[in-house]
């Protein structure tokens, strides 16, 4: 009522009315202004009401908000629109993203491999992944009581032995060469024994002991198997090709030749060969390639030319080049990887991004 | 492979000559030897386990000299057979350890490095050519504490003596079952109720074979004289273990002496020399080039053996601890090797063959092309698995599963009867990518068939929110047309991996060749997944 009075809105007595032509209060006025919507503060004049009506409760929300503008670049503003393709479409605007669907990075490099082995006059032979011990070592020369051939290096199957899985004479032959060299007993239930093929050499041995070719190029290409703790360098389970030349005239100098070819069609062309040692095969060497990523020579392929010891029990009187070894280390090269195991990951970011190589 | 560690400045000097450290360590790998690591001083080099005798430094150092031209030819061993060194055998010890041979080595000094190199050299010949001891194994011991002749017979597993590294007395049975090396090696013996013993004139024991010496002959770096003796299974095993620690020794410049064996079908080492003769033919045809008889030696020279020439032959003289070289073409190796890998030029023929791809490989890469082209992307997985991902992840029956034996890694036990666990669980893997998902895998799958049958697969699976039955029915239909030129069934059924309702065994000209569904919830739980997957897996032909 104080107010009232002092303002002059109302008139004193016993009863109370209002005056007539009281001004509109500017309060008021704001609040007329601001409506029932909201509008910017810059459109204010009449600051020093906005900031009494702040100080009561429940009149004022005041908010911050950021926008965004677009306009028209102003030599945009020149084309007549009408005149103008009307399928315009904003060609810079992006895209859902897609993702291929390929081959895996692995695949594509044992297919390069195959393609190679094929175009230097190589057949391809395939075998099974289960093997008796009779082929993946006995009939390779590999003694009964080799390291190699316990448990520690070799998966061998649980119970399951394998059955007819060479000749009578095979069988004999073998057995004897063993007697003789290695002298001591040869016993056929360990030759019967199934192992998860350490080598693809089981399958290119019994091609060559059934078929015996006079001259023969073969690869065979495939998974392979040793009983090892699995890290970034070593996988249980991984891939090797093995390619055999046979031909009265194959000479060591030839295996170095057909290696250094090989290496040159993949890409590697510093290549140096350091001997080495296969039950099998004598002479042996390996193949030394200079990794130009990690700047130092890394070891590749094994090989050398089978024993007399292998060949001539099983009836194979010409000499046999063999070379070979694991596809997942030309394959990390070729894709610049550190770790094998990525290879079998199923990683999708990764196989949905690598490089075309 | 087994490591021998070297030291260049001591390998220099052992080589004698000029060679220096760059040479060594360029003419290490023509010897077949690897240099694994670098230490301080020296190297860890890796030798291949048909060259026992490289297992120390002064093996290396006879191949080096060779190879660099400082010496060649044969080492011959030097045995003097004076003295009345003898070991009788008695027959109790035929049926747990028949055999047992012996060298004495006098007049040297054996400083830290030379013990570390000898012992090194005994644990690789235990473990290689011994097999874990069990083919043969060596005991060294100091000659001084030792009265001659010994006697070589099986005691009771209740005589004691004070074993190496021990002060008191200890029975057989306690060492076998309370030292590390009875544990380790316990198995040689079996359940033999007597064992083999080593003891000298004055009843003292010298050894425990294959287990453990005694204290009393330990040998230090103030020994001067030493005894070596070798058990084994065969005289032609334990001969060749002690042929290279004679070799050895000799060249750290001790005096050899023979000890002479008896009883019970035992001899005498006699160390015996080999003639072999090769053909000029035959090196030259093998390793396509041209030498002369002359140069042929010569290279034999440069490998260490000694060479003859008798016409176009030459006869090859070969020391008893090259025991690895079998015939004629073991010696075409070392004709190579002191020739020069290096002076061998690769050559490149024209194939007299025309290559081809194997029919699986050209249907496989043409399925691939299809899947891709279906919007499929090729994954990969181990065909050797575990239970879990196979079996437990989605109960499926295993008891006709495949295992392996003693296998280093969980995750490589099992044999896969289906690619499509491992698939499954490759989903698992990549939640956090961008849907749809689609995968697809070629590769081998096992039965147990009372021997292994081996089997080519094509699992394909989708995943996306919405994944279904009709979807993968649809790209199945089309693939099994490409593969087959026939059209596919299917026909409801029951699989462990698929929801009960939404799958199918799928039937081919009446034949089922494979299953299609919507992965079972009890899966998708286990492995955590949360968008539906739709797969078939089939058989491929063949």
């Amino acid at each position: 009522m104080g107010i009232a009075r002092k303002n002059n809105w109302i008139s004193d007595g016993e009863k109370i009315s209002l005056n007539h032509s009281v001004d509109t209060l500017a309060e008021e006025k704001l609040i007329k202004q601001i409506g029932l919507g909201n509008i910017p503060k810059s459109d204010i004049d009449d600051l020093k009401s906005l900031e009494l009506l702040k100080k009561r409760p429940d009149f004022i929300i005041e908010q911050a908000s950021k926008s965004k503008t677009v306009s028209l670049f102003e030599q945009t503003l020149d084309i007549d629109i009408n005149s103008a393709d009307s399928d315009v479409i904003d060609v810079e605007a992006k895209v859902p993203q897609v993702f291929p669907a390929r081959t895996h990075p692995l695949n594509q490099t044992i297919e390069e491999i195959r393609e190679i082995f094929v175009t230097l006059g190589f057949t391809e032979i395939t075998g099974n992944l289960s093997q008796s011990s009779f082929w993946n070592f006995d009939a390779l020369f590999t003694p009964q009581d080799h390291p190699a051939r316990e448990m520690q290096d070799t998966f061998f199957i649980d119970k399951i032995k394998s059955k007819k899985f060479a000749t009578a004479e095979q069988i004999r032959n073998v057995s004897l060469s063993h007697k003789k060299n290695w002298r001591r007993m040869w016993s056929i239930d360990e030759a019967a024994k199934t192992v998860l093929r350490t080598h693809t050499t089981c399958v290119t041995i019994k091609h060559l002991a059934d078929k015996k070719p006079d001259e023969a190029r073969v690869f065979s290409l495939g998974r392979v198997f040793r009983n090892e703790k699995v890290s970034y360098k070593h996988l249980a389970e991984f891939n090797q090709v093995e390619g055999i030349i046979t031909g009265k005239n194959a000479t060591l100098r030839d295996l170095m030749g057909i290696q250094k070819e090989f290496y040159r069609r993949i890409g590697l062309n510093k290549v140096k060969f350091w001997p080495t040692f296969f039950p099998y095969t004598e002479p042996s060497l390996q193949t030394m390639v200079y990794n130009e990523r990690l700047k130092r020579w890394v070891e590749l392929f094994g090989m050398g030319i089978f024993r007399p010891e292998v060949t001539r029990p099983l009836g194979i009187d010409r000499p046999v080049l063999a070379w070979g070894g694991g596809i997942e280390r030309i394959a990390m090269m070729k894709y610049g990887l550190d770790d094998v195991r990525e290879f079998y990951n199923n990683d999708l970011k990764w196989l949905r991004s690598v490089q075309c190589r | 492979m087994p490591v021998v560690e070297i030291n260049y400045n001591r390998l220099k000097k052992l080589i004698g000559g000029k060679a220096d450290k760059k040479k060594i360590i360029d003419a290490l790998p023509y010897l077949g030897l690897d240099i694994e690591g670098e230490t301080n001083q020296g190297a860890r080099i890796e030798y291949s386990p048909n060259r026992p005798d490289y297992s120390t430094d002064y093996g290396i150092a006879i191949g080096l000299q060779g190879l660099l031209g400082i010496k060649q030819g044969m080492v011959n061993l030097r045995i003097k057979n004076k003295e009345n060194y003898s070991i009788k055998v008695d027959s109790s010890v035929s049926k747990v350890r028949p055999f047992v041979m012996g060298i004495i080595a006098k007049n040297g000094t054996i400083d830290d490095n030379m013990l570390k190199q000898l012992i090194s050299m005994q644990e690789d010949l235990h473990f290689g050519i011994g097999r874990r001891r069990k083919k043969s194994s060596i005991g060294i011991h100091d000659l001084d504490r030792i009265s001659f002749p010994l006697k070589y017979s099986a005691v009771t597993r209740k005589h004691k003596f004070i074993p190496l590294h021990s002060d008191k007395q200890t029975s057989i049975d306690e060492i076998l079952a309370n030292s590390d090396v009875g544990r380790d090696y316990r198995y040689i013996l079996g359940n033999s109720p007597k064992v083999p013993l080593i003891s000298d004139s004055e009843n003292n024991t010298v050894s425990f074979p294959p287990i453990i010496n005694a204290a009393i002959t330990t040998v230090t770096t103030k020994t001067k004289n030493l005894f070596v003796e070798v058990t084994g299974i065969t005289k032609d095993d334990i001969e060749d273990v002690l042929s290279i620690i004679g070799t050895i020794l000799q060249s750290a410049g001790f005096e050899l002496h023979a000890v002479k064996v008896s009883g019970a079908k035992n001899s005498s080492p006699l160390f015996k020399l080999r003639r072999l003769k090769i053909d000029s033919d035959l090196a030259n045809k093998t390793l396509g080039i041209d030498l002369s008889p002359g140069k042929i030696a010569a290279s034999l020279k440069k490998s260490r053996l000694d060479a003859n020439i008798r016409g176009t032959k030459i006869e090859c003289v070969i020391p008893r601890y090259r025991f690895d070289i079998f015939g004629p073409m073991d010696l075409v190796e070392e004709i190579a090797l002191g020739y020069g890998i290096d002076n061998m030029e690769p050559v490149v023929s024209p194939p007299q063959t025309l290559g081809e791809r194997h029919p699986e490989s050209i249907l496989l890469e043409s399925i691939r092309a299809t899947m891709t082209g279906l919007g499929y992307m090729e994954g990969l997985n181990s065909s050797l698995t575990s239970q879990r991902t196979l079996y437990e992840n989605s109960g499926r029956d295993y008891s006709e599963m495949i295992s392996v034996l003693d296998s280093k890694s969980l995750e490589h036990t099992i044999l896969r009867d289906s690619l499509l666990p491992g698939l499954v669980d490759s989903f698992a893997k990549n939640i956090h990518e961008a849907y749809p998902q689609k995968l697809f895998e070629l590769g081998t799958v096992f039965s147990n068939t009372g021997s292994i049958s081996e089997h080519i697969h094509l699992c394909a699976a989708s995943s996306h929110k919405d994944a279904n039955f009709s979807e993968l029915k649809s790209v199945l239909e089309s693939v099994v047309y490409t593969i087959y030129g026939k059209t596919c069934q299917t026909k409801a059924a029951l699989h462990d991996s698929f929801e009960r309702g939404r799958t199918a065994d799928i039937e081919l000209g009446g034949k089922t060749i494979g299953m299609i569904g919507e992965i079972s919830k009890l899966t998708k739980q286990s492995l955590r997944l949360r968008e539906p997957i739709a797969a078939f897996e089939i058989k491929l032909p063949g």
